[in-house]
């Protein structure tokens, strides 16, 4: 029935269609390659700075943050997606004996981070910042984050995530489900044990399976008089209810304090959580049992990342970023070197073009061997690169240094870069 | 004031067509009116040549009681061929040569549940999606026709009503401002153009051979095959979701058509605006260009949704779409930032309908790159409908109809799945001069968000008059 004409055109069509549809035209970052970097500004270089990963909302704005794991200063900006410079100096912190704890989750136009006892939201489209929940709204008594875990349950109607807050007339602190959208709670579990004093968290950690996540609290029961408080460390799993579903005892963490973790804890697809103890040691836990790891071998632990459900632990080994996984039983295998950082590292020893937007016009300026803004090697850092696309995340770099009135300054960039894990 | 001259328009039609909206029904085999609305002065159509396409519809219905008062008129009941669009006006009884006048009301309530919504939300019931159509048509020259297409809704535009200053602390500091609104009844114009057809080729026989249209103003962009459904010719109440996700409305442009071959093969191209993506971006600058191809190897196909097709003669149609809008982003104070984009969707469908049963499948694929952020947005979706048209009498089909819809967005990050479904049955009722002159709608819907663990589910009841 059909003419050869047509027959060929229906072929073509549907081989066109095909060749159109099939996505082969998309070209992602090879891990370690650069994207392009945008310049982000110039700030104090201070030894204690730290420069947590950036984030990016799903809009594709951009979020950077800079602050100290011990000083209380902290700026947050917001690049937007289309370009056009960084907007916004967000400096919004609380309590001068905490420091930043960097970006907890995006959505479609928000990002939130914590920053010692606030939790603080960026406005992507406006970069306008606000801190949620400063005060409660019952008693007028200041707030303070004593953990907050990095997981914004986003649905179409509603952004909400769980926090432990604590007023300063509580005797202890309140799992709380907070809004985001309205900056109030709406769920509330107070401590258990109610007699528990001096609640403090050593780190949090996110759980995408059920919407929340867990934390490692320290805690003291008073004990009788004459006797030493008793001490308790447990890992905690709470739901998107802010309710706790399970509790496990950890030993020999008792000297350890708040935000003893150096970047947030990740939980592997193996069950096991796993989080970087300020003093290199390593600790993992399920929901049955945990593990302390003190002896990581020639690996020198940074940081804990996740990356396709599997765990790694970060740092250096023989002076080479390294990486292990944290295995089925909790423990962790042998290092090997992350060659994706170490490509990376290669490539900033070369020029990196960085386009200079925050004034027009518009420039490019080429930044000779610049180096990662935070950590030895590019990506051995702390917390987790940001997924911004696939196998893409997002990095800071300083370029040059100059100094002005006494104190030096250096430049910073932000940009995408490939990325893969072993 | 526009609907005020469109009524005082409508009026005036009653009148002075008086003559064309009396004439009698024309014989079942009568073919399908020209494009253009026959001048008054003209004799009623002649019988069909035996050339006629074989595409002609066997409205059975007819032949069952020919003296029925009410056995709609076949010609006029389905909708003439217009370029590809729908074209529900034509079987108006208003009509003129310089002006037509058609339209529809589509009164909907609908019920959904929606559990994880806040407590406020999570219950939505009422009437907020009726709203009714008018269309004018005509040709004021040879050559030269018209359209505008008015959409007057219970709720489309929203207004602010109030400000109240937000405190959530309690700290004394305004939080946030709180905005009153109100939806209130609105107008909306969803085409608007003027079409110049030069070039019109007839065989001996009669078939038109090639006919080439150019079309400026505003328009549905052919792209999506039910994005250039217009409302009125959906089959059902809403567009599907996933059309949706990826196109909003018509767009501001102009438009070339090529038909061939009595319009079994039709290729468009057009340039537009832009706005009519779903892209929130204000600050972007560029056109949207716009290319579909549709071919219907076995005669052509209305350009509506409906299993109202009766030919006994199975037929389809294949078709892809394609728009392109390379553009460049500039910052708030409008100066350039550099950054150049590239929006690129393409789409493919296919129809086929044979004796009242309709099915139809359509996917929708989209890519946006810069050379800025290394972040590809990509989003596929797809969807099929189906519907099968039974005959209860001269005055009733019915009609059980079910689509099924899926969309991933964000496909380079973290892709969102949504699944969409509608499932119900359909009641028509004709008049003689269209079958589908009153449609009752009641139909399940549901939506799974997957990914972000939300769902809804619930039904809508809709009555649609056409006149």
């Amino acid at each position: 029935m059909a003419t050869p004409s047509l027959r060929y055109g229906l072929t073509s069509l549907v081989a066109g269609l095909a060749a159109l549809t099939s996505g082969g035209c998309i070209e992602y970052l090879e891990p370690g390659e650069l994207g392009q970097f945008r310049y982000l500004g110039d700030y104090v270089a201070e030894e204690d700075f730290l420069f947590p990963r950036p984030v990016a909302d799903r809009n594709g704005s951009v979020y950077a943050l800079m602050g100290s794991r011990d000083l209380a200063q902290t700026e947050a900006t917001v690049g937007y997606a289309s370009g056009g410079g960084w907007r916004g100096r967000c400096a919004v912190h609380q309590n001068v004996d905490r420091g930043l704890h960097g970006w907890l989750d995006t959505t479609v136009d928000r990002s939130w981070y914590w920053s010692g006892d606030a939790l603080v939201e960026v406005n992507g489209l406006t970069s306008d910042c606000k801190q949620v929940l400063r005060r409660d709204p019952n008693s007028q008594s200041q707030l303070a984050f004593k953990a907050v875990i990095p997981n914004v349950k986003w649905t179409p109607s509603r952004r909400t995530l769980v926090a432990l807050v604590q007023a300063p007339s509580d005797p202890v602190p309140f799992q709380v489900v907070v809004d985001l959208d309205i900056r109030r709670y709406s769920r509330f579990e107070e401590f258990i044990p109610r007699n528990a004093d001096n609640v403090v968290a050593l780190g949090v950690g996110a759980e995408e399976e059920t919407d929340a996540g867990f934390m490692v609290v320290r805690y003291e029961i008073e004990g009788d008089e004459g006797e030493d408080p008793d001490v308790r460390v447990e890992g905690r799993f709470l739901d998107a209810n802010a309710e706790v579903t399970d509790i496990v005892p950890i030993g020999g963490l008792d000297a350890f304090g708040e935000d003893a973790m150096t970047g947030y804890m990740q939980l592997g697809d193996a069950g096991w959580a796993a989080g970087v103890l300020d003093d290199g040691s390593v600790l993992t836990f399920n929901r049955s049992t945990a593990r302390h790891i003190t002896d990581t071998g020639p690996l020198e632990p940074v940081g804990v990342h996740l990356w396709e459900g599997t765990a790694w632990v970060v740092g250096m080994a023989n002076g080479r970023p390294s990486i292990a996984a944290v295995n089925s039983g909790g423990a962790l295998d042998n290092p090997v070197v992350w060659a994706a950082s170490e490509r990376l590292a290669g490539a900033l020893r070369s020029n990196v073009v960085v386009q200079d937007d925050r004034y027009t016009p518009i420039r490019t300026l080429n930044w000779t061997n610049p180096d990662p803004a935070y950590g030895e090697f590019p990506l051995v850092v702390p917390n987790a690169p940001w997924s911004y696309a696939t196998s893409t995340s997002l990095m800071m770099i300083a370029g040059p240094t100059y100094t002005s009135g006494g104190q030096t300054f250096v430049s910073l960039a932000v940009g995408p870069v490939g990325l893969s894990y072993p | 004031m526009s609907l005020r001259i469109a009524t005082l328009c409508f009026g005036g039609l009653l009148f002075a067509s008086g003559t064309a909206a009396a004439a009698p029904p024309p014989p079942p085999d009568v073919p399908e009116p020209e494009t253009e609305p026959a001048p008054e002065s003209q004799p009623e159509p002649q019988a069909a040549p035996e050339s006629a396409p074989a595409s002609e519809p066997e409205v059975e219905v007819e032949v069952e009681d020919e003296a029925e008062p009410d056995a709609p008129d076949t010609a006029a009941s389905e909708p003439a061929e217009d370029k590809g669009e729908d074209t529900d006006e034509k079987a108006s009884p208003f009509k003129s040569k310089y002006l037509t006048i058609g339209g529809y009301i589509q009164p909907q309530y609908t019920y959904r549940v929606r559990k994880g919504a806040r407590p406020r939300d999570q219950q939505e019931f009422g009437a907020q999606q009726t709203r009714a159509g008018l269309i004018l048509s005509g040709e004021v020259l040879p050559k030269w026709s018209y359209k505008v297409h008015f959409v007057i809704g219970s709720n489309i535009a929203s207004v602010v009503t109030g400000v109240d200053t937000a405190d959530y602390e309690g700290d004394g500091s305004t939080d946030s401002l709180v905005l009153r609104k109100s939806l209130v009844p609105g107008v909306a114009i969803e085409q608007l153009w003027v079409n110049y057809n030069p070039l019109k080729v007839e065989t001996k026989g009669g078939m038109e051979a090639f006919s080439l249209n150019l079309r400026l103003g505003q328009m549905r962009v052919p792209f999506s095959k039910q994005n250039k459904t217009q409302n009125s010719s959906l089959l059902f109440p809403r567009r599907n979701q996933v059309v949706t996700s990826f196109l909003v409305s018509s767009d501001l442009g102009g438009l070339l058509e090529a038909d061939f071959a009595d319009r079994r093969v039709t290729l468009a191209g057009g340039v537009f605006n832009g706005t009519g993506l779903a892209v929130n971006r204000d600050n972007r600058r560029g056109p949207l260009w716009s290319a579909q191809l549709e071919i219907s190897p076995f005669g052509r196909l209305k350009g509506y949704e409906s299993a109202l097709e009766l030919d006994k003669k199975p037929r389809f149609v294949l078709g892809t779409g394609m728009l392109y809008s390379p553009y460049r982003l500039y910052d708030s104070a409008g100066n350039d930032t550099l950054t150049r984009a590239r929006d690129l969707l393409v789409s493919g469908s296919a129809k086929f309908v044979v004796h009242g049963f309709y099915l139809f499948g359509e996917f929708i694929r989209r890519q946006v790159t810069d050379n800025l952020s290394s972040r590809p947005f990509l989003s596929t979706g797809a969807y099929g409908q189906m519907s099968y048209a039974i005959p209860l009498g001269p005055n009733l089909f019915i009609a059980p109809l079910g689509n099924f819809g899926w969309s991933a967005t964000e496909q380079a990050v973290q892709p969102l799945n949504r699944y969409f479904t509608s499932d119900g049955i359909a009641f028509y009722f004709p008049n003689k001069h269209r079958l589908d002159a009153v449609r009752v709608s009641v139909l399940y819907e549901g939506e799974w968000f997957v990914d972000e663990g939300e769902s809804a589910q619930g039904g809508t009841l809709q009555v649609q008059v056409k006149f």
